[in-house]
């Protein structure tokens, strides 16, 4: 079972039940893996003591042009979806942020003058937390624009005899969230109760009916003063699993660092019980 | 000589666009037969659209950009194919070929 958790805000806590559920499924005695698929701010790692056993390269293949077998016809310039190539009459230039590493170019070559060579985008690491959980995380180099292929790769290292994987989803609706929800079997979208969370939660929940996947909402920070949420929730239809108060102690375990389902142990059950809601709602 | 020049339409009437890459069309005028033709400028994409409209430049045969300032990219792209850029915010078509003509136009 494979469970996503995302938001189309920001600091809604994605992370923070995502690695709480993590935590919360273990201690049940389940064999769970816990995913970073944010490679642009992994942070789930700071709320456990992880022992990294792997790191590994993450290419992508950019083009190298053999200037002396060039012909500038300008088919690889054409072909290209990205405009990462300029060819000129005289020029042939590659702008490497832009490529995508397709690869189409050296495919169009009418001369072979194109060869691939690869290029580090990110990392991914691998490991196992101080209790025992597997840990992945994708992590994004500075200055690259798009971590998709850091995430493709770190699914591939999804373990199959967990019972339960924790995909931590960066924000948002863009690339990243749609090959981090690719395959997954349920969307747990985290929300906060303000104008600002309804918003960007009506996004979230366009973009996962439109991959088809099962989704409930987890409402974060609840103080019962801002109703338009949980209204909008009742009129799509859309079960709200779990709310999360807003609560100092909470905030507090956060602030340093700590799971608070550790810190709050009936937190442990409550994460439980929503695991199961999840089970039900994804045999539907 | 071909001049290329980013435009809000398709006219020598027109205003010299904004925006480079992005501008809703691109008029590509012959200084040797006065005469003009003019390009869609589709904006399709999120990256990328200055060596995009670049290409449309160098496709063209053009060897002057009258523009507002290109990006990055595009001005690499722009040095690489050996096209010089101008800034004509503010001008109408017709307006900034003559003034490029005279020699009174900014390089971008």
């Amino acid at each position: 079972m494979k469970i996503a958790v995302l938001s189309g805000k920001g600091g809604t806590g994605k992370t923070t039940v995502a690695t709480n559920l993590a935590y919360s499924l273990h201690r049940d005695g389940k064999k769970i893996q816990l995913l970073d698929t944010d490679a642009e701010e992994p942070n789930s790692h700071i709320f456990f003591d992880v022992n990294y056993t792997s790191e590994e390269s993450v290419n992508i293949l950019i083009p190298k042009i053999n200037r002396n077998v060039c012909t500038h016809c300008g088919k690889c310039a054409q072909a290209c979806e990205f405009s990462a190539i300029s060819v000129s009459p005289k020029h042939i230039m590659v702008f490497e942020y832009l490529c995508h590493g397709c690869g189409v170019c050296s495919m169009v070559c009418p001369v072979n003058a194109i060869s691939e060579e690869p290029k580090e985008i990110g990392k991914v690491r691998l490991g196992r937390t101080k209790e025992g959980i597997s840990f992945g995380e994708g992590v994004l180099n500075v200055g690259e624009p798009s971590p998709v292929r850091v995430i493709r790769q770190l699914k591939k290292h999804i373990d199959q005899n967990a019972e339960v994987v924790v995909l931590d989803s960066p924000p948002g609706t863009s690339c990243p969230v749609v090959e981090t929800l690719q395959d997954v079997d349920f969307a747990v979208l985290v929300t906060e109760p303000t104008p600002f969370g309804l918003h960007d939660l009506k996004l979230s929940v366009k973009a996962i009916s439109d991959l088809n996947i099962p989704m409930g909402v987890v409402l974060n920070r609840y103080d019962g003063s801002y109703v338009k949420v949980e209204k909008y929730l009742k009129e799509e239809n859309i079960p709200l699993m779990m709310k999360i108060p807003y609560d100092v102690d909470i905030a507090r375990s956060y602030s340093n660092g700590k799971l608070f389902s550790e810190v709050k142990s009936e937190y442990v059950a409550k994460f439980n019980h929503l695991f199961q809601k999840i089970e039900a709602m994804s045999k539907c | 000589m071909k001049i290329m020049l980013a435009t809000n339409e398709p006219s020598l009437e027109s205003q010299v666009a904004d925006r480079f890459a992005r501008a809703p069309y691109f008029v590509i005028y012959d200084t040797s037969t006065e005469k003009f033709e003019s390009v869609e400028n589709a904006v399709d994409m999120a990256h990328g659209m200055g060596p995009k409209a670049v290409q449309i430049a160098i496709d063209n045969g053009a060897e002057v950009l009258i523009s507002a300032l290109p990006g990055g990219n595009a001005m690499e792209a722009l040095k690489s194919a050996g096209i010089s850029a101008y800034d004509g915010r503010g001008f109408k078509v017709s307006e900034a070929v003559e003034k490029f003509k005279n020699g009174e136009l900014k390089k971008a």
